[in-house]
């Protein structure tokens, strides 16, 4: 029984990303065009060549029929993908899976959200009939419950937390600033996140990602393909996807200050690419930056800061454009924005870019010793997750 | 005399207090004094219900045979609102559970049934109790609920006996709110106490007299109408009946409670062996006397007098907030959707009792029964186990100020209960208390969401007060 992992046998040949926001004048069939067709641009083939299609999306679609009809496919096989907010990844890693097992020689993955058409705030979950005993919070108050838990353990100050917090969401509008994709574009300052309207205990507006439509998609094929040998691909080095147990809210044993599915899914996509020290080996980490706090775990459960440490590495710039391992330098979740169903492969678009050198100059990262980059995408709330992990590198 | 016994009583008032003076200041009336006690947002005439018979069960031994659920603010006319009472607090389906509609001569009526059918009973009365802005029913209306239970002399401890009553009929029509309306209207009080005083001071004697010495009982009075309350009072006094004031005076009129509810006042502070007359006066008149016994000693330290001393401001506007009296702008967020029926059935024991359950592997308390341990992750058979009454203590909590919610913002608290399990649910009644991690609290039954005019009732946790350490 072992996880065995898909390394070097997967190559992406294309990447593409939509701009996110209020596309008010777009819709689905728009968005879903946009991002196939740039796909296929990037990888350099006709649409008649992708074999098959997993498409992603939690609250804009009903089944595979709201691709094919708007890409007019010809009896090609559409599979509809919903897992919450991790929905891009799970696109991502089923379609991986099929070309890893030969099944097929060019697939797409797509994720397609339009979420601004609804006329409510924030994400807004369609459960199935049920008793009425379920949490009836929002996301960003059921991830708020990481900040005074972790407070306490670690004996962090209020105020300390809060300028750790302020610190991740300046950082991400200042990347978002330089992403002209983003919904977000401009700085924002320690005063505009402090006194930004609260939304969930101690989180304001500025501590949550925005909620926007958008599109994104990528191009596969097996690594030892002509394809990926004749196109700068990116290489699946190693990918895990975990579900957790889902007994958080209702076990006295979970915490509150980490999130356990995103370690174990971490330790088992390090494990398949190699990865020792992920601070010093990755050139970026795009990370499910949710809300703040998230984002502030997520680097202890990533094992890119010590436990308890997270908040003075945040604090010590370590995760900033110019830090030592930049985490989301394209603005990640808070300011490029969340179409739930496409952040999985945004995030991946953002290290298509970033690994290739293809990154705008002001927010490029150069470092020619490091040539794998961390998609990490969760779906869920602390205590009852699910976590993806993938590592991409540019050599077989 | 049916050989049944009073076994245990309880009585339930929300915490929330709308000041008189800011009531009718508000509508530029006179200046009132003191404060009525209001239902917090996710309360109804159901819950309190729930709560009051929580109270009396605590020292109640048997269960009954049949439960009496008497009020004139139904949540549902079709639908029996007792039934959602009786899965809350676990009864066996063979006790029968029912509604009975109408206000305090049915309370009344309703213990005597149960007083004369003989077998072991739980009658409950709740009220939320409405006006028209500037009206006495707004200003002296209480919302409360009270309960009693009964058993055969023998089967356990008696509180009090019923030594006999009497009642009249008669078609007053002093206060009348038709079905339908939701609000009561009242005629001129002068009439009233002309039309119901006399016959009332009458039946009390009549009843006085033939049960006994009239100098040994004190009187309380149960009567919707101010005017009429206080002639009765001072017309009992002038006969030279001793009336047994208290926290009662100041509350105001319960509706369908309100019987019980003095009758809990006065057994709250009455000694073994005292006599009490309970003179209820509405659409005639009915007088019940009791003799306190032995078993008052054990009687619930939450007593009416300790509920009244708990006073949270609620500023005027939300109470009519939460009454649909001032209609708002919805937040932008979808409305809760409506509750399974079916899943509510299947789920039961956990959705109306909070029961949650033990594996028989590992013992860890998994919350609520699941078919495969949280603990041990083995196929088990979960024993049953009642967290209704089981405190828990803070882990982390938030406000959310996004989510859909009856009232103010939600609170809601991940909450360790003692013994293992948590519980992840919303605070009720913090009343602007900063909660903060190490927090004690405890269950409590609550109305959680409405959609299509289906009530979604469940249960939530609120702030533990007075706890003995």
């Amino acid at each position: 029984m072992a996880a065995h992992g898909i390394a070097n046998r997967v190559a992406v040949i294309g990447s593409s990303c939509t701009a996110f926001g209020d596309l008010w004048d777009t819709g689905i069939e728009d968005l879903a065009v946009d991002a196939a067709l740039q796909a296929c641009e990037s990888a350099g083939v006709e649409l008649s060549d992708v074999d098959a299609f997993w498409f992603g999306s939690t609250n804009s679609a009903q089944s595979g029929l709201d691709l094919s009809r708007a890409l007019k496919l010809d009896n090609k096989p559409v599979t509809r993908v919903a897992n919450f907010c991790v929905t891009g990844s799970d696109v991502f890693r089923n379609a991986a899976y099929a070309v890893a097992a030969g099944a097929y020689d060019t697939v797409m993955a797509i994720g397609v959200e339009k979420l601004k058409d609804s006329g409510y705030a924030g994400l807004v979950d369609d459960e199935p009939p049920n008793d009425g005993t379920l949490s009836g919070l929002t996301p960003p108050a059921r991830f708020s419950l990481l900040v005074p838990a972790y407070c306490e353990r670690y004996g962090v100050g209020a105020d300390t937390m809060r300028e750790a917090l302020t610190h991740i969401a300046r950082k991400n509008h200042a990347n978002g600033a330089l992403n002209g994709r983003a919904q977000f574009r401009r700085p924002v300052s320690a005063e505009q996140v402090n006194g930004a309207p609260a939304v969930a205990g101690q989180l304001g507006v500025l501590d949550c990602s925005g909620m926007s439509d958008g599109a994104a998609a990528a191009v596969l094929v097996r690594a030892d393909s002509g394809l990926a040998r004749n196109r700068e691909a990116l290489y699946v080095k190693g990918m895990s996807f975990v579900a957790g147990p889902g007994t958080g809210p209702r076990d006295p044993g979970y915490d509150y200050v980490s999130l356990p599915e995103v370690a174990a899914s971490a330790r088992e996509a390090y494990r398949q690419a190699g990865i020792r020290d992920p601070r010093s080996e990755l050139l970026l980490a795009e990370v499910h930056d949710c809300f703040t706090p998230t984002e502030l775990v997520l680097m202890e459960d990533l094992n890119l800061s010590r436990r308890g440490e997270a908040w003075r590495d945040v604090l010590a710039g370590v995760f900033d454009l110019a830090g030592e391992l930049p985490v989301n330098p394209d603005g990640g979740l808070k300011s490029f924005g969340h179409p739930v169903g496409a952040s999985g492969l945004r995030m991946l678009f953002e290290c298509w870019l970033q690994l290739r050198g293809e990154a705008p100059a002001e927010r490029r990262i150069t470092n020619t010793e490091r040539g794998a980059a961390l998609v990490h995408n969760l779906g869920g709330a602390p205590g009852e997750l699910m976590s993806f992990v993938s590592v991409l590198g540019t050599s077989r | 005399m049916s050989g049944l016994v009073v076994t245990s009583y309880g009585s339930y008032l929300p915490g929330n207090r709308v000041s008189r003076a800011e009531m009718s200041a508000t509508l530029g009336r006179g200046p009132l004094s003191g404060q009525r006690t209001a239902a917090g947002h996710d309360e109804d005439s159901i819950t309190m219900a729930v709560e009051a018979l929580r109270a009396a069960r605590g020292a109640a031994v048997a269960e009954p045979a049949l439960l009496a659920y008497v009020t004139s603010s139904p949540v549902y006319l079709e639908r029996s609102n007792s039934s959602i009472i009786h899965a809350a607090l676990d009864l066996p389906a063979r006790v029968l559970a029912h509604d009975a509609i109408g206000t305090a001569q049915t309370t009344v009526a309703m213990l005597r049934h149960a007083l004369r059918a003989g077998e072991p009973a739980a009658v409950v009365a709740a009220d939320v109790r409405g006006g028209l802005p500037g009206s006495e029913f707004e200003w002296f209306g209480c919302d409360a609920a009270a309960a009693v239970t009964l058993a055969p002399e023998g089967t356990a401890p008696a509180m009090a006996r019923h030594l006999g009553g009497a009642t009249t009929t008669l078609p007053v029509g002093d206060t009348w709110m038709s079905a339908g309306e939701g609000v009561p209207r009242s005629w001129d009080g002068r009439f009233a106490a002309h039309a119901l005083t006399p016959g009332a001071i009458d039946l009390a004697e009549e009843v006085l007299t033939r049960y006994g010495d009239p100098a040994r009982v004190r009187f309380v009075v149960s009567a919707g109408n101010r005017r009429v309350r206080a002639d009765v009072i001072r017309q009992g006094r002038k006969r030279g009946w001793t009336y047994l004031g208290g926290v009662i005076d100041d509350l105001g009129y319960a509706g369908a409670a309100d019987p019980l509810l003095v009758m809990a006042a006065a057994f709250d502070v009455l000694p073994p062996a005292s006599r009490l007359l309970v003179l209820t006066v509405a659409d005639g008149a009915s007088a019940h006397l009791w003799e306190i016994d032995e078993g008052i000693e054990s009687r619930s330290a939450r007593s009416l007098s300790a509920q009244a001393d708990r006073r949270h401001p609620l500023a005027y506007s939300a109470y009519l907030r939460w009454r649909g009296d001032l209609a708002e702008d919805p937040p932008r967020r979808p409305e809760p959707d409506r509750v399974s029926a079916p899943a509510a059935l299947r789920n039961r024991r956990w959705k109306y009792a909070l029961m949650g359950a033990e594996c028989d592997r590992c013992r860890a308390r998994n919350v609520p029964a699941q078919r495969i341990c949280g603990h041990c992750r083995q196929p088990a058979r979960m024993r049953p186990v009642p967290l209704q009454d089981t405190p828990g203590t803070i882990r982390s909590w938030t406000v959310d100020h996004l989510a859909y919610s009856t009232g103010d913002k939600v609170i809601a608290a991940v909450v360790d209960l003692d013994g293992g399990g948590r519980l992840s649910c919303e605070v009720a009644d913090t009343h602007g208390e900063r909660l903060a991690a190490g927090r004690r609290v405890i269950p409590t039954f609550r109305r959680v969401s409405t959609r299509d005019g289906l009530h979604n009732y469940f249960w939530k946790v609120c702030p533990l007060r007075g706890e003995v350490k």
